[in-house]
């Protein structure tokens, strides 16, 4: 830890201090809004592949309710993985050239740990399609359907993992 | 000097330097020279592992150390 406020008093006593650039305001969200629309981005595909597979046979749902649900889940999904996206004038997804110091930080770190969230998953995925059919008494065939679930889902939360791992982390700006 | 001032001239998006501002990011060696020299200061006087003295501690601790006025008791 560095003690660095001297750089705050410095360059305010030059004269008076305005941020002068501001990144897209209107896209800026607060961490209170980011961090569960983070969540959403990663859980809302696997929470509608669930009520499109589960919801008839293990809740009892009537079909139009689990894929009407499903489809709202979807959407939302991607509602969200679209602000965590262009969360800081896309910061996670930018190259080198584009980034500061502090920035190529935060994107690399966002990558490691997404590699860490994904692998997680797709462990958790896995057990659950080893034990939900044991538990409902039904075997998972591995139809087409299946296969391209577990597929989509994997493109999809791949592909918002380090965005949605950025929008949870990084703080708010000050002032 | 503006925050985007600064940040323009060591080359870091203005952002940055709210981070640095308030002690969220912690400069490479290299940016932190850059600002002590946009500075003219050592690195030392911004950059520091230890919480630095408030200004008015400092102040008052420089006069303690003055000789007194002769005459005054």
């Amino acid at each position: 830890m560095l003690y660095n406020y001297n750089v705050k008093m410095l360059h305010e006593d030059v004269s008076v201090m305005t941020s002068t650039r501001a990144t897209a305001p209107d896209l800026e969200l607060p961490r209170r809004v980011r961090r569960p629309l983070a969540v959403v981005a990663i859980i809302g595909y696997p929470a509608a592949v669930f009520f499109w597979t589960l919801a008839q046979s293990w809740l009892g749902l009537p079909p139009a309710v689990g894929g009407i649900a499903g489809l709202a889940l979807i959407l939302v999904s991607l509602f969200a993985m679209w602000r965590v996206y262009e969360f800081r004038s896309r910061l996670a997804q930018a190259p080198d050239a584009q980034l500061d110091e502090r920035q190529v930080q935060v994107r690399d770190r966002a990558y490691l740990d997404s590699y860490r969230i994904f692998v997680a998953i797709t462990l958790v995925a896995l057990a659950l399609a080893g034990i939900i059919p044991d538990l409902i008494d039904r075997p998972l065939a591995l139809t087409y359907d299946v296969v391209n679930w577990f597929v989509m889902g994997g493109i999809l939360i791949s592909l918002a993992l380090p965005s949605a791992v950025v929008a949870w982390r990084e703080p708010d700006l000050a002032d | 000097m503006s925050r985007q001032d600064l940040a323009d001239a060591v080359g870091v998006n203005y952002q940055t330097i709210g981070y640095l501002e308030r002690g969220d990011y912690n400069p490479s060696l290299g940016l932190a020279f850059q600002i002590a020299a946009q500075f003219g200061l050592p690195i030392e006087a911004i950059f520091s592992p230890e919480p630095f003295a408030p200004m008015s501690a400092e102040l008052y601790s420089d006069r303690s150390r003055q000789p007194r006025l002769e005459g005054v008791r």
